[in-house]
């Protein structure tokens, strides 16, 4: 007796709840700030505000769950089983507090290989918690599962969970946009997810039988099965972080597994100590508690229909919100992906608890059977063309799978690679994401050297508005009426109607516009001096440079006393175009009659995570568009044009190159796409491109604007402008859009160009001039191929794949992977030549 | 011993069929893009002779570039009717290509039509504003001096 009330199992299990969130939060913070894609894209920039309060919050944080779990380990810290270990536990406890006061380490670690050594440790309280629940907290008396109700309720969880997301399907087809799913489309979906559910829970109850099997040879066979689950569930969930989170963002390798083993396992055993919690006081009557159901307790409890109710009706509208709240901000599905696992973790632990008792044993069997046949079926039937029904089975189900995220879970990993695809994947891995110090950069210049300058040097003002969407601008989109000054510039400009980024995340298209052509594939670009073609230029040129200094571009350019640095004590994405041109206004009054200037820019506007949270005033409405972006874009519009007025108003309109532009597209909800990961879409890689000549440099130049253009081709335009004639590169390279006006203009149309994702092994090649895509993912392991024209309201649509087009595509695409990495000299593990003939 | 060997049976039979199970989730690649090469009109060097670029073409008819060449070759062959359609067909899926405009305009002025060459060269100017093969071709069909 130790003299002390023992807390309820449920509030104890509880604070366990309450401090393993914490502790898994922290470790999933560092290991984003341990990957150097997570850490530059998210972190640094302040992209999730959300974040960095967290990092603010967690000492304070950790305290109040260390009190709380101070007070529920009351009775082992007065002498009840395990009071060593619970004291040990405080003490350390302490100990972390109090360091986690003084260095604050998750605001300090950055992208060190101590951020991974923090989430390990961050890891150990929820381990060592569980360890002390288990010594407290004795269970006896668990038996052996029926082996018909472990068959049953992983059947029984794949038409729940089946259900759950075909019900939710017909309101995302309305919020989605550009999914067209005809009827018949829509029920092939719907029946195709049933099987594919079915299949897969089939597998996990042949996994159970198996376990079952395995422990019924043990002297205690219900406790050694019930712990055979657990480790089942650890493992599942060490390979999902792995292959779904720690490869997409760029943790791979010995690192990614560690990171997904220890988090994996500390899961499993905060699973395993709220179920010994919630299920350590079985009921007296009634028959012996069995394993499934045991492990099934830490959300239905152990004979508890109350608990089991609740939860079940949580579960519901939770499955709909999880995935709606992650939409917006997910990367590349992967938050959806990650909230129907624990969906259906959830609905298999309330399923065990709804089929205690399981009838018909046989059929349980048959059922099996049939979901292997069924999906076989089903197979087939994919292959088999739809006569008259205007689309392909597997258009029907790709389409299908963008409305319900668990079908686009199996189906994503269903994805079938060869043995050459596989080899092709490793190749493009390998040449993806490289560490910096393994290349050496090379010096590109444009020129060999620059030409006296030109006796007229016209201000630049380059304006690259984060995300912005071609087809959320007038000039490009008659549908558009929110940005009549835009318009008003385009009327007297070049509108590149054609126009693509190479890279479709800010990352790396930042660094290809300042370097004129596509870089080598590392989020932190090594001695880019040596590489900064735009820079030198301004420089040969005396330009007064008058700068946004972003999170990229502070890696781009060294630190220079003559620069002038705008909207300072900002941070990137707190960069407004809107305040940014109020103070350009007065550095540009300032330097009257002095140097040319030279302006760049990268607002935030209208990046989803900033638009989003901005209100749409009263009043206004976009239909067709969503108008979180759209509010934002008619708001940069009205800055932008009130800075051209400026330009017009002091005389310098017509002695200034402006160009409008972004780094990357964005989707918004295109077949339930949002936002811009590593995938390569129409809508991520069309980018506006608009520049403004002053009159005497349009009358001895001319440029083909329908005719494909990159950013790319910027720093080299701005040399041909500036009476710098710049070599032909090649194609990794940009080339000037301007030209003389009996220069060959049809070299575009007929070449075909490069394209990346800046976070992941996904390339693509265009051509037919800018018409035709071909994409090979190799992290969602699929290949695509995008038709670009009709409707200026549509980015593109899909196409069927030829085998062709996918070997001319791959074997493109590997020629410029490889010119890269030979350009950079660097040695990849996966040669070229060891990647076969694709 | 007829007890072990139920329980052995007991233990395989889910463990086979979780085997077959996860041996045919993902289907053959055989059928998988790119298995196969057989890529000729998806190169990007010039197919040369005007059987391939007509093979070519009826394989993605909507290729425009391809109609470019395939005009030209019909020109270079002395079928300018042929040119004049695949031009046509061209402008029909981009009309924006001043490339194709000044060809089109080309044969047109050839042939007599000033008015329509004018108007293909005016055409082309829109989207390229200075060219000068293009200014060239309006001057011609205007009948000015070049």
């Amino acid at each position: 007796m130790t003299g002390v009330r023992e807390w309820p199992g449920g509030a104890v299990a509880l604070c366990r709840v309450v401090n393993a969130l914490l502790c898994l939060a922290v470790a999933a913070y560092g290991v984003l700030s341990y990957s150097p894609f997570a850490y530059g894209m998210f972190i640094k920039p302040d992209v999730v505000p959300a974040l960095s309060d967290f990092t603010a919050l967690s000492p304070w944080l950790f305290l109040v769950a260390l009190l709380l779990t101070t007070l529920s380990l009351m009775p082992q810290l007065r002498g009840a089983a395990g009071r060593d270990w619970a004291w040990a536990y405080v003490a350390a406890g302490t100990g972390a507090a109090v360091w986690l006061f003084a260095v604050r380490p998750l605001s300090t670690i950055g992208n060190t290989p101590r951020a991974l050594a923090l989430a390990m440790a961050a890891l150990v309280p929820p381990v060592w918690l569980a360890a002390i629940d288990h010594r407290a907290h004795r269970q006896t008396g668990v038996v052996a599962t029926d082996r018909a109700r472990l068959a049953a309720v992983a059947l029984v969880t794949a038409v729940s969970g089946w259900l759950l997301y075909a019900l939710q399907a017909p309101l995302r087809l309305e919020q989605a946009v550009g999914i067209d799913l005809p009827p018949r489309a829509f029920a092939i979906g719907v029946g195709s997810a049933l099987v594919l559910d079915l299949f897969v829970f089939s597998a996990l109850a042949l996994a159970l039988l198996a376990l079952a099997a395995v422990a019924s040879s043990a002297a205690r066979p219900g406790v050694v099965e019930y712990w055979l689950l657990v480790a089942l569930l650890a493992v599942c969930a060490s390979l999902t972080l792995m292959l779904l989170i720690c490869e997409a963002i760029g943790v791979p390798g010995i690192a990614g597994w560690l990171a997904s083993t220890a988090m994996g396992t500390a899961s499993a055993a905060v699973w395993a100590d709220v179920a010994r919690l919630r299920g350590s006081r079985p009921p007296i009557d009634g028959p012996p508690v069995d394993a499934l159901e045991m492990f099934c307790a830490p959300v239905a409890g152990v004979r508890s229909r109350a608990a089991a109710l609740t939860a079940a009706v949580v579960v519901v509208p939770l499955s709909y919100a999880l995935v709606s709240a992650a939409s917006h901000f997910d990367w590349n599905f992967l938050l959806q992906k990650l909230s129907v696992l624990l969906v259906w973790l959830a609905a298999f632990a309330l399923a065990g608890a709804a089929t205690r008792r399981v009838a018909a044993r046989p059929a349980w069997f048959v059922a099996i059977a049939v979901a292997f046949v069924a999906y076989h079926g089903l197979r087939w039937f994919e292959r088999q063309p739809q006569e008259g029904a205007g689309f392909t089975a597997r258009a029907a189900l790709d389409r299908y799978a963008a409305l319900d995220p668990s079908f686009h879970l199996i189906r994503d990993a269903q994805a079938a690679r060869s043995a050459e695809t596989a080899e092709y994947y490793a190749f493009l891995q390998a040449n993806t994401l490289v560490a910096p110090r393994s290349v050496q950069t090379p010096s590109t210049p444009f020129v060999d050297g620059f030409a006296p300058k030109v006796v007229r040097r016209p201000d630049i003002y380059l304006f690259v508005v984060d995300s912005l969407r071609r087809d959320y601008l007038s000039p490009y989109n008659a549908g558009v009426t929110f940005t009549p000054a835009i318009a008003r510039l385009a009327a007297d400009s070049h509108v590149f109607d054609r126009a693509f980024t190479r890279y479709s995340g800010t990352a790396l298209a930042v660094p290809s516009i300042w370097a004129g052509g596509m870089v080598i594939h590392a989020i932190e670009q090594p001695d880019f001096g040596r590489r900064n073609a735009l820079l030198d230029l301004l420089a040969a040129d005396g330009y007064q440079q008058i700068i946004d200094v972003d999170n990229v571009v502070e890696d781009l350019i060294p630190r220079d006393r003559d620069r002038i640095q705008l909207d300072r004590g900002r941070t990137t994405m707190q960069f407004d175009v809107c305040t940014t041109v109020a103070e350009l206004e007065q550095r540009v009054t300032e330097n009257a009659g002095r140097r040319p200037i030279f302006f760049y820019q990268l607002p935030q506007n209208v990046h989803i995570a900033i638009a989003s949270r901005r209100k749409v005033p009263d009043g206004e409405t976009y239909p067709g568009f969503f108008a979180p972006v759209a509010s934002a874009i008619r708001r940069v519009d009205g800055c932008l044009g009130g800075f051209v007025d400026f330009l017009k108003r002091t005389n310098r309109y017509d002695d200034s190159i402006i160009i409008l532009t972004s780094d990357h597209g964005d989707s918004l909800g295109e077949e339930g796409r949002w936002g811009h990961a590593y995938f390569i879409v129409p809508e991520v890689m069309r980018i506006p491109l608009i520049v403004h000549l002053p009159s005497w440099m349009r009358a001895s130049t001319t440029a083909d604007t329908a005719a494909v253009a990159f950013s790319t081709d910027l720093t080299p335009s701005l040399y041909a402008l500036l009476g710098h004639e710049p070599r032909d590169r090649g194609s990794l390279f940009g080339r000037s859009l301007f030209v003389r006006p009996g220069a060959d203009l049809s070299w575009r149309r007929r070449a075909r160009f490069l394209l990346a994702s800046s976070y992941g092994a996904v390339y693509a090649s265009l051509r037919q001039n800018g018409r035709r895509m071909y994409v090979i993912d190799a992290v969602d392991g699929r290949d695509d191929l995008f038709e670009m024209d009709g409707a200026a309201s549509v980015p593109g649509r899909q196409l069927e794949v030829t085998r062709e087009t996918a070997a001319a595509g791959r074997g493109f695409i590997r020629e410029g992977v490889d010119a890269i990495a030979e350009l950079y000299r660097y040695r990849s593990p996966v040669r070229a030549d060891a990647a076969g003939p694709q | 011993m007829a007890l072990t060997a139920r329980r052995a049976v007991a233990i395989a039979w889910p463990g086979l069929l979780l085997g077959l199970f996860l041996a045919t989730f993902r289907p053959s690649a055989d059928g998988s893009p790119g298995a196969a090469a057989s890529p000729p009109c998806e190169d990007d060097a010039p197919l040369g002779d005007l059987a391939g670029l007509e093979r070519c073409l009826a394989l993605d008819p909507e290729d425009v570039v391809l109609m470019t060449e395939l005009g030209a070759a019909y020109e270079s062959s002395g079928r300018a009717d042929l040119a004049e359609g695949v031009y046509r067909r061209a402008l029909a899926i981009d009309p924006r290509d001043g490339e194709v405009h000044v060809r089109l305009g080309r044969l047109l002025l050839a042939r007599g039509d000033r008015a329509a060459a004018k108007t293909e060269g005016e055409a082309a100017l829109r989207w390229q504003p200075g060219a000068e093969a293009a200014g060239a071709l309006v001057a011609a069909a205007a009948g000015m001096p070049q």
